[in-house]
């Protein structure tokens, strides 16, 4: 059998994460139960906080559900609006009602 | 409820960073005294990170409650966006704090003065940085007297300065 190199740093799921919170991003109508994004703008109206409750995310670290969510912002918010974009936060639905998130 | 399982349910925040700093920088005093120097320029470094983060998570509106692992991801893609060449080293990089820092303030009309952005520069980016990687905990190496209290002095500076580097 042929010696095959294997290179994994982010669990497999990762990118189809990251796609998922994009495609419903984009769908406005959707009817979907999760995942829910909830975005919170500043006083200027620009978006600064991204929370994205899904179970999927219960087997992931917590960075890397911000690096996911923060993917998914790059794909979906011009380039200079990314970088007002200071919390990116991925949240069981558990996590989010521990926390006090009103999403339901 | 075991320590391990304590950690997992509680998220650590801005506020366990900047006590967790302190915790640090105390004990590689006390390691310091000792002549341990190896180990206590590890844990200098590692309250140099905190610091240093904590300044950035401040600067950019996070609260004392807010969890670190969610600055995280703004973070790296701002840098990448901003300053591409320099790696995050899995957010350990002294480096990467110290410039998100001075340039991500600037970049949003909260510059910091020139003077401290100079020092900043000087402690961190171009000492600190040379002389700490998060990596030494993996390896068996004996420092030198200078190496550790020049270590020491940049970190005493970051300890001093780190409320004035958001406020």
């Amino acid at each position: 059998m042929p010696v095959r190199e294997f290179k994994r740093e982010l669990p497999l799921e990762y990118g189809t994460l990251v796609d998922g919170v994009v495609a419903e991003w984009r769908s406005p109508q959707s009817t979907n139960s999760e995942p829910v994004i909830l975005t919170e703008r500043r006083r200027d109206g620009k978006i600064e906080h991204v929370y994205v409750i899904w179970s999927k995310w219960d087997k992931i670290e917590r960075v890397q559900r911000s690096e996911a969510v923060m993917d998914a912002v790059e794909k979906v918010l011009l380039a200079d609006e990314v970088l007002n974009v200071t919390i990116a936060m991925g949240l069981t639905p558990d996590e989010a009602d521990r926390l006090g998130l009103k999403w339901r | 409820m075991t320590l391990r399982d304590n950690i997992l349910n509680s998220p650590e925040t801005i506020s366990d960073l900047a006590w967790a700093a302190e915790q640090r920088f105390r004990e590689a005093e006390v390691l310091m005294d000792a002549r341990h120097i190896t180990g206590a320029v590890y844990l200098l470094g590692l309250a140099a990170e905190m610091w240093l983060k904590t300044a950035c998570f401040r600067s950019f509106g996070a609260g004392l409650s807010t969890p670190i692992a969610t600055q995280l991801g703004p973070a790296r893609v701002w840098m990448r966006q901003q300053a591409p060449a320099i790696d995050a080293e899995s957010y350990h990089s002294l480096q990467f704090w110290a410039e998100y820092l001075i340039q991500k303030r600037a970049l949003t009309g909260i510059p910091l003065a020139t003077e401290v952005t100079g020092r900043l520069r000087h402690h961190v980016t171009h000492r600190l940085f040379a002389d700490w990687k998060v990596d030494i905990r993996y390896r068996l190496i004996s420092m030198s007297e200078l190496h550790s209290n020049r270590v020491y002095n940049d970190v005493v500076w970051i300890r001093r300065e780190w409320t004035s580097l958001w406020r």
